[in-house]
Protein backbone atom coordinates (compact mmCIF):
# COMPACT_ATOMS: atom_id res chain seq x y z
CA UNK A 1 0.00 0.00 0.00
CA UNK A 2 1.52 2.79 -1.28
CA UNK A 3 0.43 7.10 -1.10
CA UNK A 4 1.21 9.35 -3.66
CA UNK A 5 3.59 12.14 -2.54
CA UNK A 6 2.34 15.40 -1.58
CA UNK A 7 3.01 17.42 -4.68
CA UNK A 8 -0.13 18.47 -4.37
CA UNK A 9 -0.03 20.46 -0.57
CA UNK A 10 3.90 21.63 -1.56
CA UNK A 11 1.78 24.66 -3.53
CA UNK A 12 -0.50 25.24 -0.45
CA UNK A 13 2.07 25.10 2.06
CA UNK A 14 4.41 27.72 -0.02
CA UNK A 15 1.60 29.82 -0.24
CA UNK A 16 0.40 29.54 3.63
CA UNK A 17 4.01 30.46 4.04
CA UNK A 18 3.34 33.95 2.99
CA UNK A 19 0.18 34.37 4.59
CA UNK A 20 -2.33 33.27 2.16
CA UNK A 21 -5.83 33.27 3.91
CA UNK A 22 -7.21 30.80 1.34
CA UNK A 23 -4.47 28.76 1.59
CA UNK A 24 -4.61 28.06 5.08
CA UNK A 25 -8.30 27.60 5.18
CA UNK A 26 -7.90 25.33 2.36
CA UNK A 27 -4.86 23.53 3.86
CA UNK A 28 -6.77 23.21 7.47
CA UNK A 29 -10.06 21.71 6.10
CA UNK A 30 -8.40 19.34 4.15
CA UNK A 31 -5.97 18.15 6.83
CA UNK A 32 -7.72 18.51 9.85
CA UNK A 33 -10.10 15.91 9.86
CA UNK A 34 -7.06 13.06 9.62
CA UNK A 35 -4.65 14.97 12.40
CA UNK A 36 -8.00 15.21 14.59
CA UNK A 37 -8.81 11.64 14.41
CA UNK A 38 -5.44 10.33 14.73
CA UNK A 39 -4.96 12.49 17.77
CA UNK A 40 -8.62 11.32 19.07
CA UNK A 41 -7.62 7.53 18.27
CA UNK A 42 -4.24 8.17 20.23
CA UNK A 43 -5.42 9.55 23.66
CA UNK A 44 -9.09 8.36 23.53
CA UNK A 45 -9.95 12.49 25.12
CA UNK A 46 -11.56 14.77 22.57
CA UNK A 47 -10.39 17.73 24.19
CA UNK A 48 -6.59 16.68 24.59
CA UNK A 49 -6.82 15.76 21.04
CA UNK A 50 -8.10 19.26 19.91
CA UNK A 51 -5.34 20.74 21.73
CA UNK A 52 -2.87 18.50 19.50
CA UNK A 53 -4.40 19.70 16.37
CA UNK A 54 -4.60 23.58 17.24
CA UNK A 55 -0.61 22.92 18.01
CA UNK A 56 0.03 21.19 15.02
CA UNK A 57 -1.18 23.65 12.99
CA UNK A 58 0.15 26.33 15.15
CA UNK A 59 3.67 24.83 14.54
CA UNK A 60 2.60 23.87 10.60
CA UNK A 61 2.24 27.97 10.03
CA UNK A 62 5.45 28.95 11.96
CA UNK A 63 7.41 25.53 9.64
CA UNK A 64 5.61 26.53 6.49
CA UNK A 65 7.81 29.62 5.56
CA UNK A 66 10.54 27.32 5.83
CA UNK A 67 9.35 24.67 3.68
CA UNK A 68 11.39 22.65 1.24
CA UNK A 69 8.98 21.35 -1.23
CA UNK A 70 10.10 17.49 -2.25
CA UNK A 71 12.10 16.76 0.86
CA UNK A 72 8.39 14.85 2.53
CA UNK A 73 5.21 14.88 2.56
CA UNK A 74 3.77 17.69 4.28
CA UNK A 75 0.93 15.00 5.30
CA UNK A 76 3.40 13.06 7.10
CA UNK A 77 5.40 15.98 8.72
CA UNK A 78 1.88 16.86 9.91
CA UNK A 79 1.34 13.26 11.56
CA UNK A 80 4.78 13.24 13.09
CA UNK A 81 4.48 16.29 14.57
CA UNK A 82 0.92 15.44 16.09
CA UNK A 83 2.53 12.22 17.36
CA UNK A 84 5.11 14.33 19.14
CA UNK A 85 2.37 16.25 20.84
CA UNK A 86 0.50 12.82 21.56
CA UNK A 87 3.51 11.69 23.33
CA UNK A 88 3.76 14.92 24.94
CA UNK A 89 0.45 14.41 26.39
CA UNK A 90 0.52 11.40 27.30
CA UNK A 91 3.84 11.99 29.25
CA UNK A 92 1.78 14.73 31.12
CA UNK A 93 -0.77 12.30 32.31
CA UNK A 94 -0.16 11.08 35.85
CA UNK A 95 -0.26 6.55 35.43
CA UNK A 96 -2.41 5.38 32.57
CA UNK A 97 -5.49 6.65 32.09
CA UNK A 98 -8.12 3.94 33.71
CA UNK A 99 -9.73 2.39 30.54
CA UNK A 100 -13.63 3.25 30.91
CA UNK A 101 -14.53 -0.09 32.29
CA UNK A 102 -18.46 0.39 32.06
CA UNK A 103 -17.87 0.07 28.50
CA UNK A 104 -16.54 -2.93 28.53
CA UNK A 105 -18.64 -4.15 31.19
CA UNK A 106 -22.36 -4.22 29.39
CA UNK A 107 -24.70 -5.49 31.50
CA UNK A 108 -26.88 -6.25 28.86
CA UNK A 109 -28.00 -8.94 26.85
CA UNK A 110 -25.16 -11.56 25.24
CA UNK A 111 -22.86 -11.08 22.20
CA UNK A 112 -25.51 -11.61 19.57
CA UNK A 113 -27.14 -8.56 20.68
CA UNK A 114 -27.54 -5.91 18.03
CA UNK A 115 -24.49 -2.93 18.55
CA UNK A 116 -24.91 0.41 17.55
CA UNK A 117 -22.38 2.12 15.96
CA UNK A 118 -21.64 3.88 18.53
CA UNK A 119 -21.65 1.41 20.94
CA UNK A 120 -19.18 -0.86 18.54
CA UNK A 121 -16.86 2.42 18.63
CA UNK A 122 -16.82 2.74 21.93
CA UNK A 123 -15.78 -0.69 22.89
CA UNK A 124 -13.16 0.03 20.03
CA UNK A 125 -11.96 3.17 21.55
CA UNK A 126 -11.57 1.35 24.86
CA UNK A 127 -9.61 -1.67 23.62
CA UNK A 128 -7.54 0.84 21.99
CA UNK A 129 -6.72 2.56 24.82
CA UNK A 130 -5.74 -0.36 27.21
CA UNK A 131 -3.02 -1.02 24.56
CA UNK A 132 0.27 -0.58 25.34
CA UNK A 133 1.10 3.09 23.07
CA UNK A 134 3.38 1.86 20.48
CA UNK A 135 1.49 -0.62 19.49
CA UNK A 136 -1.81 1.53 19.33
CA UNK A 137 0.38 4.17 17.29
CA UNK A 138 1.72 1.13 14.77
CA UNK A 139 -2.79 0.47 14.39
CA UNK A 140 -3.63 3.53 14.18
CA UNK A 141 -1.44 4.99 11.52
CA UNK A 142 -1.63 1.57 9.80
CA UNK A 143 -5.64 0.82 9.96
CA UNK A 144 -6.66 3.90 10.35
CA UNK A 145 -4.68 6.49 9.00
CA UNK A 146 -4.01 3.78 6.01
CA UNK A 147 -0.56 4.66 5.97
CA UNK A 148 1.78 2.32 4.25
CA UNK A 149 4.24 -0.19 6.30
CA UNK A 150 7.26 2.00 4.89
CA UNK A 151 5.77 5.45 5.71
CA UNK A 152 4.51 4.60 9.16
CA UNK A 153 7.56 2.66 10.24
CA UNK A 154 9.66 5.74 9.48
CA UNK A 155 7.23 8.08 11.08
CA UNK A 156 7.52 5.62 14.55
CA UNK A 157 11.65 5.49 14.36
CA UNK A 158 11.21 1.41 13.80
CA UNK A 159 12.24 -0.63 11.23
CA UNK A 160 9.26 -2.42 9.50
CA UNK A 161 9.81 -5.95 10.95
CA UNK A 162 9.56 -4.07 14.55
CA UNK A 163 6.16 -2.45 13.22
CA UNK A 164 4.52 -5.74 12.07
CA UNK A 165 5.67 -7.09 15.69
CA UNK A 166 3.79 -3.88 17.01
CA UNK A 167 0.93 -4.60 14.55
CA UNK A 168 0.62 -8.30 15.50
CA UNK A 169 1.02 -7.68 19.58
CA UNK A 170 -1.37 -5.17 19.01
CA UNK A 171 -4.23 -6.82 16.38
CA UNK A 172 -3.97 -10.31 18.99
CA UNK A 173 -5.15 -8.20 22.25
CA UNK A 174 -7.49 -6.34 20.47
CA UNK A 175 -9.02 -9.52 18.94
CA UNK A 176 -9.26 -10.70 22.65
CA UNK A 177 -10.67 -7.81 24.08
CA UNK A 178 -13.36 -7.66 21.06
CA UNK A 179 -13.91 -11.40 20.70
CA UNK A 180 -17.58 -11.11 21.46
CA UNK A 181 -18.55 -8.75 18.68
CA UNK A 182 -16.17 -10.85 16.30
CA UNK A 183 -18.74 -13.90 17.34
CA UNK A 184 -22.17 -11.88 17.03
CA UNK A 185 -21.28 -10.98 13.01
CA UNK B 1 13.32 -11.21 0.88
CA UNK B 2 13.07 -14.62 -0.99
CA UNK B 3 10.53 -15.54 -3.55
CA UNK B 4 8.83 -18.06 -1.13
CA UNK B 5 6.15 -17.07 1.14
CA UNK B 6 5.98 -19.81 4.12
CA UNK B 7 2.52 -20.02 5.57
CA UNK B 8 4.10 -18.83 8.82
CA UNK B 9 5.11 -15.36 7.26
CA UNK B 10 1.85 -15.41 5.76
CA UNK B 11 -0.38 -15.66 9.08
CA UNK B 12 2.83 -12.98 10.39
CA UNK B 13 1.21 -10.50 7.44
CA UNK B 14 -2.34 -11.03 8.21
CA UNK B 15 -1.56 -10.93 11.69
CA UNK B 16 0.23 -7.57 10.61
CA UNK B 17 -2.16 -5.77 7.80
CA UNK B 18 -5.23 -7.55 8.07
CA UNK B 19 -7.42 -9.39 5.82
CA UNK B 20 -6.91 -7.13 2.89
CA UNK B 21 -4.07 -7.71 0.62
CA UNK B 22 -4.21 -3.89 -0.79
CA UNK B 23 -3.03 -3.27 2.80
CA UNK B 24 -0.17 -5.39 2.52
CA UNK B 25 3.56 -4.27 1.34
CA UNK B 26 3.91 -4.29 -2.39
CA UNK B 27 6.96 -6.79 -2.38
CA UNK B 28 4.94 -9.52 -0.40
CA UNK B 29 1.39 -9.17 -2.18
CA UNK B 30 1.77 -11.62 -5.41
CA UNK B 31 4.05 -13.78 -3.39
CA UNK B 32 0.41 -13.99 -0.88
CA UNK B 33 -1.42 -14.75 -3.85
CA UNK B 34 0.52 -17.65 -4.44
CA UNK B 35 0.36 -18.83 -1.03
CA UNK B 36 -2.88 -18.68 -1.25
CA UNK B 37 -3.06 -20.69 -4.42
CA UNK B 38 -1.64 -23.53 -2.63
CA UNK B 39 -2.94 -23.76 0.77
CA UNK B 40 -6.23 -22.20 0.28
CA UNK B 41 -8.09 -23.51 3.44
CA UNK B 42 -5.36 -22.22 6.08
CA UNK B 43 -5.20 -18.76 4.47
CA UNK B 44 -8.67 -18.44 3.94
CA UNK B 45 -8.85 -19.42 7.27
CA UNK B 46 -6.34 -16.82 8.25
CA UNK B 47 -7.49 -13.65 6.06
CA UNK B 48 -10.68 -14.58 7.40
CA UNK B 49 -10.28 -14.07 11.40
CA UNK B 50 -8.12 -11.23 10.08
CA UNK B 51 -10.88 -8.80 8.23
CA UNK B 52 -13.45 -10.36 11.12
CA UNK B 53 -10.91 -7.87 12.99
CA UNK B 54 -10.70 -5.04 10.04
CA UNK B 55 -14.55 -5.12 10.35
CA UNK B 56 -14.65 -4.26 13.92
CA UNK B 57 -12.19 -1.79 14.00
CA UNK B 58 -13.73 -0.13 10.68
CA UNK B 59 -16.78 -0.04 12.21
CA UNK B 60 -15.50 2.63 14.71
CA UNK B 61 -15.68 5.87 12.56
CA UNK B 62 -13.56 8.57 13.06
CA UNK B 63 -15.19 11.73 14.78
CA UNK B 64 -15.41 14.83 12.35
CA UNK B 65 -13.45 17.93 14.23
CA UNK B 66 -15.81 20.47 15.52
CA UNK B 67 -16.68 23.48 13.46
CA UNK B 68 -15.64 25.46 16.28
CA UNK B 69 -11.84 24.06 16.02
CA UNK B 70 -11.49 24.11 12.33
CA UNK B 71 -12.98 28.21 12.50
CA UNK B 72 -10.36 28.52 15.74
CA UNK B 73 -7.24 26.70 13.80
CA UNK B 74 -7.89 29.21 10.44
CA UNK B 75 -8.75 32.12 13.12
CA UNK B 76 -5.14 31.77 14.76
CA UNK B 77 -3.68 31.71 11.12
CA UNK B 78 -4.90 34.36 9.73
CA UNK B 79 -5.45 36.89 12.46
CA UNK B 80 -1.60 36.79 13.39
CA UNK B 81 -0.12 39.50 15.33
CA UNK B 82 1.08 42.68 13.19
CA UNK B 83 4.91 42.06 13.79
CA UNK B 84 4.76 38.36 12.28
CA UNK B 85 3.31 39.52 9.82
CA UNK B 86 4.97 42.42 8.85
CA UNK B 87 8.44 39.81 9.22
CA UNK B 88 6.41 37.11 6.84
CA UNK B 89 5.83 40.00 4.24
CA UNK B 90 9.25 40.93 4.33
CA UNK B 91 10.60 37.47 3.63
CA UNK B 92 8.07 37.17 0.92
CA UNK B 93 9.62 40.49 -0.73
CA UNK B 94 13.24 39.20 -0.33
CA UNK B 95 14.14 42.51 1.82
CA UNK B 96 15.04 40.83 4.70
CA UNK B 97 18.79 41.26 4.10
CA UNK B 98 18.41 44.48 3.44
CA UNK B 99 16.72 45.32 6.47
CA UNK B 100 19.43 43.60 8.52
CA UNK B 101 21.76 45.59 6.88
CA UNK B 102 20.41 48.61 7.43
CA UNK B 103 20.24 47.61 11.28
CA UNK B 104 24.25 47.03 10.79
CA UNK B 105 24.29 50.59 9.54
CA UNK B 106 22.52 51.88 12.13
CA UNK B 107 24.93 50.11 15.17
CA UNK B 108 27.52 51.53 12.93
CA UNK B 109 26.39 54.63 13.60
CA UNK B 110 25.91 54.36 17.27
CA UNK B 111 29.24 53.60 17.16
CA UNK B 112 30.17 56.97 15.54
CA UNK B 113 27.43 59.16 17.70
CA UNK B 114 28.04 57.54 21.13
CA UNK B 115 31.59 56.65 21.16
CA UNK B 116 31.70 56.76 24.76
CA UNK B 117 28.49 54.43 25.12
CA UNK B 118 28.47 50.94 26.81
CA UNK B 119 30.95 49.02 23.66
CA UNK B 120 28.14 47.23 21.61
CA UNK B 121 29.34 43.42 20.67
CA UNK B 122 30.91 43.66 17.78
CA UNK B 123 29.60 41.63 15.22
CA UNK B 124 29.62 37.96 14.89
CA UNK B 125 31.78 36.52 12.10
CA UNK B 126 29.33 34.57 10.45
CA UNK B 127 26.73 36.50 10.46
CA UNK B 128 24.09 36.20 7.62
CA UNK B 129 21.55 38.77 7.02
CA UNK B 130 18.74 36.11 5.65
CA UNK B 131 19.76 33.59 8.62
CA UNK B 132 19.12 36.54 11.32
CA UNK B 133 15.64 37.52 9.65
CA UNK B 134 15.03 34.04 9.98
CA UNK B 135 15.43 33.63 13.05
CA UNK B 136 13.66 37.09 13.98
CA UNK B 137 10.90 35.05 11.80
CA UNK B 138 11.19 31.75 14.45
CA UNK B 139 10.71 34.10 17.31
CA UNK B 140 8.04 36.04 15.97
CA UNK B 141 5.17 36.29 18.66
CA UNK B 142 2.32 34.56 17.53
CA UNK B 143 4.34 31.81 16.06
CA UNK B 144 5.83 30.42 19.48
CA UNK B 145 7.40 26.94 19.82
CA UNK B 146 5.15 24.57 22.51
Amino acid sequence: MTRQGGDADDELVRLAGQGDAGAIRALVRAKLPRIFALARRMLGDIGEAEDVAQETFVRAWRHAPRWRPGEARFETWLHKVALNLCYDTLRRRRGPRAVEAPDLEDPGPPPDRNLQARDVGRRVDAALQALPARQREAIVLCHHQELGNIEAAALMGVSVGALESLLGRGRRALRVALADLADGR
Amino acid sequence: MGDELTLTRFETLAMAYGGDLARWPNAERALAEAVIAAHPRETGRLLEAARSLDTILSAAPAEAPSSTLLRSIIRDATTAPAPARFWRWLMGLGLGAGLAGAAAAGVAAGLVIAPMAVAPRPPAASADPIAQASTLLSDAPDLADG
